[in-house]
C-alpha cells in the first residue's frame, strides 16, 4: 500500500491531485452553506423551549464538530509522521491549525451568543466550556511552534508530539456532558439511539455542516499547495535558481 | 413590511442571532482571503512564468 503511496509524495505531482478537488469542493461548500442558511433561517420551526434561539445551533454545531474533526485529522497526521517518517503527513497536519482555530473561536463566541439567552450567562467554567477552551489553547500552541521552528525537523517532532498530547482533550470534550453535571445540553445527534433532534432542524444542521466540512476541506487543500510552493520556493532560493 | 421585522426581531432574540450570524460570516471571510492571499504571494514570489522559461518548474 505505501509502494502505491510513495508515487504521490512528489509535491508536484501531488498538487496536480489536489487541484481540480479544490475546486469541487469550493463550489459544493459555497452551495451547501447557502443551502443550510436558508432552511435554517427561513424554514427550519423555532424550537419549543429555546424559542428563536436554536438557530444559532446550525453555525455553532457545525464549526464545532469541524474543531474536533480537525484535530482527530492533525492526531492521526501527527502519528502517522512520527511512525512513517513521511515528510507530507506532517506538512498537512501543520496546515491545519491555523484554519481550525477559527473554527474553534466561531463556536466559542457563538456558543456563548446562545448562551446568554439560554442560561442567562454568556459564560460559565463548566466541562464542556472549559475543554473547548482548552482545544483553542493546544490549538494556538501548535500554531505557536509551527511559527517558531519553521522549516525545522525538531519543529516537525515538536509539532507532532504535541498534537498527539493534546488529542487527550478530544474524548473530553465528547464526553464531558455525560461525565460531568453541565449547563451545557448533552448530545442530541450523535450519539447511541440515534438523534433526538426533529428531522426539520436535523436536515438543515446536516447540510449546513456538510457545506463548512466541504469549504475546510478547500481551505486545507490550498494552504497544502502554498506550504509546497513555499518549501519549493526556499529550496530555489537557496540554489540560488530564482531571478529576483 | 411587520414580517420582514418580525423576522429581524426574532420573538426578542434578534440580537443574539444575528451578532452570531456576523461573527460566523466575518471570520470565515477573513479565513478564505488570509487562504487565498498567502496561495497568490506565494505563486507570485515563485515567478512561475520566469522558472518555466528556465526549465526549473517542470
Amino acid at each position: 500500500m505505501f509502494k502505491k503511496l510513495h508515487k504521490y509524495a512528489n509535491p508536484n505531482k501531488f498538487i496536480l491531485i489536489i487541484n481540480p478537488f479544490r475546486k469541487i469542493f469550493s463550489y459544493l461548500a459555497a452551495i451547501f452553506i447557502v443551502l443550510g442558511l436558508v432552511l435554517g433561517l427561513f424554514f427550519s420551526p423555532p424550537d419549543y423551549l429555546q424559542g428563536e434561539t436554536v438557530r444559532i445551533m446550525y453555525i455553532h454545531v457545525s464549526s464545532a464538530w469541524i474543531s474536533l474533526f480537525a484535530y482527530t485529522l492533525v492526531f492521526f497526521m501527527s502519528l502517522s509522521y512520527l511512525i512513517w517518517k513521511f515528510p507530507l503527513f506532517v506538512l498537512v497536519a501543520k496546515e491545519i491549525p491555523m484554519v481550525a482555530i477559527v473554527f474553534t473561536t466561531i463556536t466559542l463566541i457563538t456558543g456563548s451568543l446562545w448562551g446568554k439567552p439560554t442560561w442567562g450567562t454568556y459564560w460559565v467554567w463548566d466541562a464542556r466550556l472549559t475543554s473547548f477552551l482548552i482545544l483553542l489553547f493546544i490549538y494556538l500552541g501548535l500554531i505557536f511552534i509551527n511559527k517558531t521552528f519553521k522549516h525545522n525537523v525538531s519543529g516537525d517532532l515538536s509539532f507532532s508530539y504535541l498534537s498527539i498530547i493534546g488529542a487527550i482533550n478530544i474524548p473530553i470534550i465528547k464526553f464531558s456532558v455525560d461525565w460531568w453535571n453541565t449547563l451545557h445540553q448533552p448530545a442530541s445527534v450523535i450519539r447511541s439511539g440515534g438523534p433526538s433532534i426533529s428531522m426539520e432542524m436535523l436536515v438543515p444542521l446536516l447540510i449546513m455542516s456538510l457545506g463548512v466540512l466541504l469549504l475546510f476541506f478547500y481551505l486545507i487543500l490550498t494552504n497544502i499547495q502554498s506550504a509546497i510552493s513555499e518549501k519549493k520556493f526556499i529550496f530555489l532560493s537557496k540554489k540560488g535558481l530564482l531571478d529576483e | 413590511m411587520n414580517d420582514f421585522f418580525r423576522f429581524i426581531d426574532m420573538n426578542g432574540y434578534g440580537f443574539f442571532i444575528w451578532t452570531a450570524y456576523a461573527v460566523w460570516l466575518f471570520l470565515l471571510l477573513l479565513l478564505i482571503l488570509k487562504v487565498i492571499l498567502r496561495k497568490r504571494l506565494i505563486e507570485k514570489k515563485l515567478n512561475y512564468s520566469n522558472l518555466e522559461n528556465n526549465g526549473v518548474n517542470k
